[in-house]
């Protein structure tokens, strides 16, 4: 499958693009250059010693905290204008994140299935926690607790180098370590359940899909409806029952790939109307 | 409202650059990257 091959590689192009600071890795230190002030495409951690970029999510919530009006504008306006050219598109294509789910779902254990109304939650962690909390209660509540990013990337290389830092390590490091361990093993067992359930990034790129420049197509009359497209779907997410464009399509192509009969298709321009289920 | 409907896309994206522009124009780059360049103790688990 050539278009799966292509997928990896840009995943993992942007794993290094986001962490190609390769000296921070050997210091133990961040990198302090211009780039970072640039939100990440991607989800990652800016406190990651290779980190060229600014965490998008991490800023929206110190903004929320510490802002002059509560939502950052050039986080959102960028985050946006990613989302208006391929809705969900970075997340198939270009997280560091989801590249994690994806290998480590590969390992051979019993897969579970997310159920769908768990997928409304990211919406709840977006507003409430990133937002409303961050903004009431001045701390980044997301950052602080629930992110397995910041511990894997930047909690766990950090420590390994500064004896400073590893003298601080109290039990909020501990609840982080466990839910990072949470989330590894979830992994393993479904589905990308970080970008379905949690990510703050993936809902507000989901939010795009509908009205993006890049948009997803499916032919009832050409469906064969033999079901080759479910299996490879890394969300689970069914083309010839759900909206094409639904928030929850990461747009990895991986489905088109494997409709022989050619029913998914890729479009690219504004269309006039409302995209359509067809059934 | 229905010309809204019939060019979401290029509205949206218009929503985008305003909204970038705006960001930049109040500095909040600047801000930012005074943020990202400190180690987030959070991020970490230890702050």
């Amino acid at each position: 499958m050539k278009l799966a091959f292509f997928q990896r590689l840009s995943q993992l192009c942007s794993v290094l693009l986001y962490n190609a600071y390769l000296a921070g890795f050997v210091t133990g230190s961040i990198y302090q250059g211009p780039f970072k002030m640039i939100p990440c495409p991607g989800f990652n951690c800016h406190s990651c010693p290779g980190a060229l970029f600014l965490c998008p999510v991490g800023a929206l919530q110190f903004f929320s905290a510490y802002g002059r009006y509560y939502l950052s504008l050039y986080v959102l306006g960028f985050i946006t204008l990613l989302g208006a050219a391929g809705g969900r598109f970075i997340c198939g294509w270009a997280c560091p994140f989801g590249f994690l789910q994806d290998m480590l779902n590969k390992l051979p254990v019993k897969k579970f299935r997310i159920p769908r109304r768990l997928e409304y939650l990211r919406y709840v962690i977006l507003a409430g926690v990133v937002c409303i909390a961050a903004a009431v209660f001045k701390e980044p509540w997301f950052c602080k607790i629930i992110c397995p990013a910041g511990t894997l990337e930047a909690g766990i290389p950090l420590l390994l180098h500064n004896e400073h830092l590893r003298q601080m390590i109290g039990p909020v490091f501990i609840v982080k370590l466990g839910v990072l361990f949470g989330f590894l093993a979830w992994m393993a067992v479904a589905k990308r359940p970080f970008c379905r359930v949690v990510c703050p990034l993936g809902a507000l790129y989901g939010l795009c899909n509908r009205l993006s420049f890049l948009k997803m197509g499916f032919d009832k009359k050409a469906c064969v409806y033999d079901g080759a497209c479910a299996p490879v779907c890394p969300v689970d997410h069914r083309m010839y029952r759900d909206d094409p464009n639904a928030p929850r399509c990461i747009r990895c192509l991986r489905c088109r790939s494997v409709c022989d009969p050619g029913a998914i298709h890729v479009a690219v321009g504004q269309s006039s109307d409302p995209p359509r289920v067809s059934r | 409202m229905r010309f809204f409907k019939r060019h979401a896309s290029i509205a949206l994206l218009a929503a985008a650059v305003l909204m970038l522009a705006g960001g930049l124009a109040a500095g909040e780059h600047t801000m930012f990257f005074t943020y990202a360049i400190v180690i987030c103790l959070n991020c970490i688990g230890i702050g």
